[in-house]
Order: structure tokens, then sequence, then C-alpha cells
């Protein structure tokens, strides 16, 4: 009689937690899919489109009759408001949305910063955390301002326009440009453009432009070509700047003794031009603070027994050894 | 202007300098301190014939040749002292604390100490601190001071340079080698070491694979059970030179087999700890004169007694405990509850409570082993290997493939409690230092488990 007793206690207790789990995990989904549909509502508005009930499904991929209870919930909460057939945010939503970004924007920044995550995978890492309400993130302290992508953490976002778009004016060649935002989506084609290390505000030239390509200078002295479906992930802004002007004349007369560290040959000395944007977080203040800095001069003085990588470097009076994949982030020119 | 207000003005600049502030200010810094460097600063002409030398001998470090050779003769050099070295120093320890037992007893019997509690003192906590500190303390009293004269010297930051391809491979730092050289002295020291590693994910990767490395309270036994029962295998009539050579590469043979397992457990938590910033920066030092002051202090006092101490709190109750087992007869029973878990990894329960017993410190094996086979009530000393021999194959039917396990089992097991307690303070992270505890146990009973089950039952 007892152990029965015990048994349909526990079966009752194991059972509550079970649907109160699966409750949570409901709510959690729901609010997920809110915060979601509220970010792709904002995204569109700023882009001057029109969203209705058939493009949302196709962005969110959920059940119709789903899709209207929640739809349905968010008007309820005074959060979405419909046009006709449009659907729109209103003001509360569109500042809940706004806040959500923000906070997906702050996670990638700490993520680009202090831990090792590669960084394609970010993005992931911060579309899943930006719902979760244990991360509190402090937007007082506004010390950090420009995400890893180069969009300005609290600010609105920027006029500027895919490189793509430049490729129809011919008479864009020789023209500077400044990177303003690279697109981390897809992940393969982010990934392409960090191993080609250009990096947001830096300086670009457009040196030419063919059918299925479009070659650049970058500001580090590297030229790089990009295909059509990398450059239409690169978003840039005019540059009209008598400095930078110059700055890329200075450039292109040392173009062929512009070179990256690793490309050094031992004993041939170097001065440092500039560091990779993706050097970062501890690493980049630990070189620096060692000497790693513009304007610096550096030799490589020897190998190790089994190799290039790592190899040693004379800079500041000290030795210091550096692998081959930082060495190639690091660009310097030759001293004759 | 307030807070708020200045802040903002920040947030100005920044986007104004393109998120390089930091770097702007870094570049400001350094071109002040050059310019003061400039003002105050004058640098004596170096002597020239010094500096070629210097560069003679880095050129000879850093060439194929000249690092194995520096690598392997530094490496075996240090071993060969410090192996030597001991013996003499732990007899003449031994001698010394066998007297004190002397004096001991006879006081406790003077001052009509009841003989239940004398024997508890001194059979059981006396006599495990004494062994504990003369077996313990003779290789790193040697090995520590050699070591860090070495690091001294500035010449380890260019073995470690030379060394670092191997742990780049499995996402590891180069410094992992120097670490792991320390390990052979003593796992706690190894831990502590790892403070030279400035990155926090190859830090801890450092930190938990340094257990791989056999340390000199394992070697004993690894030289022991080798000679005892692997030499024979291969020729029966024990030749003293053929059986010292087998020992030697048996030696050789459990540190490739902790080396592999280093790499391996390396790479699994380099690829799954993404969370932890990671760098690789290697200051080589140019070449001092070394300090003996300074060497005397930091592999004494740093090193030394600081592993010394905690091996010695492990070490009484560890004696306590095994006192009570034997003096109340609780081992039988507790023996053959542990018989068929030993057996699945072709161990036996003996083996498996003197590790449980041995857990603070690996040098407490042998004795505990041979003291749980005979009955006997304290750890005994080891004289004669022929008997020991005698003992193990007779009341423990050993044969070479319990021999291998038993070997296998020291080189993998988790870290001993003084290891333990130095990897909780190094970390400050429970979780990471049980995972540090149970990884190579869970490693070294997969192992056993496999080898036994799959390879050794078929032979």
């Amino acid at each position: 009689m007892i152990t029965w007793i015990i048994i349909s206690i526990f079966t009752l207790i194991t059972g509550m937690i079970i649907i109160i789990n699966i409750k949570n995990r409901n709510s959690r989904i729901k609010k997920e899919q809110k915060e979601d549909i509220m970010k792709f509502l904002y995204k569109k508005s700023k882009e001057n489109q029109k969203v209705n009930f058939e493009s949302l499904q196709l962005f969110s991929k959920i059940k119709t009759n789903k899709l209207t209870k929640i739809l349905e919930e968010m008007l309820k909460e005074r959060k979405i408001k419909y046009d006709e057939d449009n659907i729109k945010l209103t003001l509360d939503g569109e500042k809940e949305a706004k806040e959500i970004i923000q906070k997906h924007r702050r996670i990638e920044k700490y993520l680009f910063e202090e831990t090792s995550i590669d960084f394609e995978e970010i993005h992931d890492v911060a579309e899943k955390q930006e719902h979760n309400e244990e991360i509190k993130i402090n937007t007082k302290n506004t010390y950090e301002c420009i995400d890893p992508h180069g969009d300005i953490i609290t600010g609105q976002e920027t006029s500027s326009y895919p490189l793509l778009k430049i490729i129809k004016d011919i008479k864009n060649i020789e023209q500077i440009y400044k990177i303003t935002h690279i697109e981390d989506e897809p992940k393969e084609i982010y990934k392409k453009i960090v191993c080609l290390d250009l990096s947001p505000f830096d300086y670009i030239k457009i040196k030419n432009i063919s059918s299925n390509s479009i070659t650049l200078l970058t500001d580090k002295g590297k030229i790089i070509e990009l295909d059509y479906i990398t450059a239409g992930n690169i978003f840039v802004n005019k540059e009209e700047n008598e400095e930078i002007t110059k700055m890329f004349e200075e450039i292109e007369k040392n173009i062929t003794r512009i070179t990256t560290l690793n490309e050094l040959k031992l004993k041939e000395k170097g001065k440092i031009i500039a560091l990779s944007f993706y050097i970062r977080g501890e690493e980049r203040r630990r070189l620096m603070e060692l000497g790693f800095i513009k304007g610096s001069l550096i030799e490589p003085i020897y190998n190790n027994m089994l190799g290039k990588d790592p190899r040693v470097y004379k800079i500041k009076n000290t030795m210091i050894a550096l692998r081959e994949e930082q060495a190639r982030k690091i660009y310097v020119i030759r001293l004759n | 202007m307030n807070f708020q207000e200045i802040l903002e003005k920040v947030e100005k600049y920044r986007i104004q300098y393109n998120n390089t502030l930091k770097d702007k200010i870094i570049e400001g810094m350094h071109q002040q301190i050059d310019e003061i460097l400039q003002d105050t600063i004058e640098y004596k002409q170096s002597n020239d014939i010094l500096t070629k030398i210097e560069n003679y001998i880095d050129y000879f470090i850093t060439s194929r040749i000249g690092g194995i050779f520096v690598l392997i003769s530094l490496l075996s050099l240090i071993l060969w002292i410090t192996i030597t070295g001991a013996n003499y120093i732990s007899e003449f320890l031994s001698n010394i604390f066998a007297s004190i037992e002397v004096f001991l007893r006879n006081s406790s019997n003077l001052l009509r100490i009841p003989p239940t509690i004398s024997s508890f003192l001194i059979d059981g906590i006396y006599k495990s601190l004494s062994m504990v500190v003369s077996v313990m303390l003779p290789p790193m009293a040697i090995f520590f001071p050699l070591f860090t004269f070495l690091e001294d010297l500035g010449l380890l930051p260019r073995i470690a340079l030379n060394m670092d391809k191997l742990f780049k491979m499995v996402g590891a730092h180069g410094n992992q080698a120097l670490t792991m050289m320390v390990g052979f002295g003593c796992n706690a020291a190894g831990v502590i070491s790892t403070r030279i590693i400035k990155s926090p994910k190859e830090r801890l990767i450092a930190i938990i694979t340094n257990n791989f490395m056999p340390c000199n309270g394992r070697w004993p036994l690894l030289i022991m059970i080798s000679t005892l029962f692997l030499a024979p295998l291969i020729s029966e009539s024990l030749n003293p030179f053929l059986g010292s050579l087998i020992a030697a590469l048996a030696l050789v043979a459990s540190v490739i087999i902790g080396l592999f397992f280093t790499l391996i457990v390396s790479l699994g938590i380099s690829k799954s700890l993404k969370s932890i910033p990671s760098f690789y920066i290697l200051e080589i030092p140019p070449y001092r004169k070394p300090n003996l002051l300074r060497i005397i202090y930091t592999s004494i006092i740093d090193r030394t007694v600081f592993v010394l101490m905690r091996a010695i709190y492990m070490a009484i109750p560890a004696g306590a405990f095994v006192w009570f087992l034997n003096y109340f007869n609780l081992s039988t029973p507790i023996i053959n509850f542990l018989t068929p878990f030993g057996k699945m990894f072709g161990l036996d329960g003996v083996i498996i409570l003197s590790y449980i017993i041995a857990l603070p410190a690996n040098e407490l094996v042998i004795p505990s082993l041979l003291m749980l086979y005979t009955n006997a009530k304290n750890f005994i000393d080891i004289e004669e290997f022929k008997s020991i021999y005698q003992i193990l194959s007779t009341y423990g039917n050993w044969d070479w493939k319990i021999a291998l396990s038993v070997m296998l089992f020291s080189i993998l097991h988790n870290p001993c409690t003084t290891t333990i307690l130095t990897i909780y303070k190094e970390t400050k992270s429970i979780k990471w230092t049980a995972i540090a505890t149970l990884l190579p146990l869970s490693i070294a009973f997969t192992v056993l488990f496999i080898l036994n089950n799959l390879i050794l039952k078929h032979l």
C-alpha cells in the first residue's frame, strides 16, 4: 500500500516537472520567434520594404496557424500593427527590436575580443545568445561602441552600399572607398573575406573592374581580386580626403616593398606599417605592449630547428618569437 | 562636464578614429617612452666578441642537428644526475629517519604511552611521513636546481621555440614542453610552472595534460616492474646489462606513451575550448650569467619545499588510513570487494587498493602493494628486487600481462592529491580540477579495458 502511494506520488512529481519543462521550452521558443520577427520587421522597415504575412512566413518558416497565433499575441502586446495587408512595428516594438540588435552586437563584440571563437562562428553564437535573458548588458557602458562588423552598436545604420553597386559605373576606377560594414552571412563568404584580411574601416582603391571580378588595393598595400558574390557582402562609402589620397600615393610608390612579416627573409630589416584588424583582444594588447606598433623597426633573426614556424624577431632590442599565422597579419615595408 | 558627457565624447572620438583609438593611445605612449629613453639612457657598446659567441650558440641551438642534440643530451644528463644522486641522499635520509624512529619508540616507552596510540603515531603517521620525505625530497632537491639553472641561463625558451611546431599541431603552446620537463620532476611543480604560459587556454591544456608525464614518484615503479617482469621475456637468464637496457627502454617507452596521450588530450581540449582567449607570443631572453642565490631560492623554496609541504599534509591522513586498515584487519574484505572490478582491467583488488592508498603520493604504490600482499603492519623498505619478485609472483600471481597493465595504469592514472590541490589553487575552478582528475583516470581504465579484453586475452 505504502509503496503504491510512494510510486504514484513519484510519477506525479516527475510528470509535473516534465510538463513544466515543456511549457518553459515552448514559451522560450515562442519568445525567440517573436524576437526574430521583430528584428526582421525592423530590418525591412529600414530598407523601406513592405512585409506581409506571406513574406514573414517565408522568413520565419513557422506553420500558418502558429504564426497567426503569435502575430495575434504580438498585436495584443501592441508590438506590431497592420497597415492594410502589411505588418509594421509600433514604436514600442521598434524600441525592443533595436534593443535586441544592440544586444546582438555587444555579444559579438565580446566574443570577438575576449574569446578564441572562430570569426565565422561568432554570428551564430550571438544569434543564439541574444535571446538569453540571463545575459544582462549594461547599456550605460558605452565604452565599446563599434562591433566587429563595423556597425556602431548604439547608433543608427549608416548609409552605405555594397561594393557590387560600384561595378556598374566604370568611372569609379581609381576612386578611394572606406569599408563601413562587412556582412557575416553566409559563413563561407565571410570566412573568405577574413582570409583576405579585409576589415571594417579599411580604405580601398578600385584598380580594375572586369566581367567577373574586381581588383582593389588596400591601405595595407595588398592587391586583392574579389569575385562579385564576395563583393556583394562588403559595404563601402566614398572617401574624399586629402590625407588618404596622399597615403595611397605613398603606398603605390612602395608597393613592391610592402609585404607581410612572414615574407621577410632572415636578417632583412623591415618597418611595421599596420597590424591586421583580426589580431584581437589579449593578443593585440600584448603585441602592442611589446612594441609591435606602426613605425617599429623589426628584423627576423633566426628560425627554429624544425623550420620557419615560429621565428624569432628582433624588435626594440628584445627577441620575440611569433608563429607564422601571426606574422602573416603584420604588414611591413622592407628597408634597404 | 558630467560622466555621461565624457562617455559621449569618447564615443565620438572612437567613431572618428575608426575604432583604432586604443592603438593610437598605445602608439603615443611608445613614442613618448622612446623620446624619454633617447634623452636619458645611453646604450653601452655591446661587446662584439660576446655577441658573436651568443649568435653562434643561438644558430647552433636552432639548427636541426644542434637542436636535437641539445635537447636529448640535456634531458638525459639531468635525468641521469637526478637518478644517481637521489639514491645517495635517499639512503642518507632514511638512515636518519630510522634513528629518529628508534628514539621515538624509546621515548614513548619511557612516557608510558599506550601501545595502540604509540603504534598509530609511529607506525601510521611517522612512517608514512618519513617515507614520503625520504623518497620525494632527494630527486626534487637535485632536479629542480639543475632545471632552474638552465632556466636562468636563458636556454629553456630556445628549447620551447624548437618544440613549438609539435605543440602547435595540437593547439598547445611550445612552453608546454618545458612544463612537461618540470613534470618529470614532479607533476605538482609542473602544474605551478605552467605560469610561464600567458595564454589562458594553452595554460589550461598544459595543466590538465601535465599528469601524463611520469613524475619521479613513478619512475621507481616503472623501472622495477620492467626489470622484473618485462626483461625476462627477452632473455631468461637476467643478464644485468641487458636488464638495465630494457629498463631504460621501458622508461623511454612510457615517456613516449605519456607524450602521445598528452598530444591527443591537448588536441581534444583545444578543439572543444573556444570560449577562452588564446595567443602565442614567446619572449626569448638574452643569455644571462646565472645567479646562484636566485637559483637556490626559486628551486628550493618555491618548488621543492612548496611541493614537499603539500605532500606531507597529504601523507599524514594516508598513513593513518593504512594503519587503521591493517590494525582492524579491514583490508581483506575491501580487497575481495575490489577484485572483480580490478580483474576487468587486468589488475586485481590489491593493486586498486594500493593506488587508492597512494593517492597522496605515487611513491606509496610499491610499499603498499608489498604490504597488502604480505599483510604487514606498516610500510616496509624496498631492499632486494629478488624478494619483491617473489612476493609479487607468489602472493599476487603476477605475470608480464599484469605488470604491463600496472605500468600503463601508472602512466595514465589520475594525479596525486598534491597535484590535484595544486591544480585547484592554479585554476581556481572545481570543474577543471575534476576534469583534470577524472579524465586521465577514465583514459587509463579505457585503455586497460581495451588492451586486456581485446588483445592480451588472445595471447
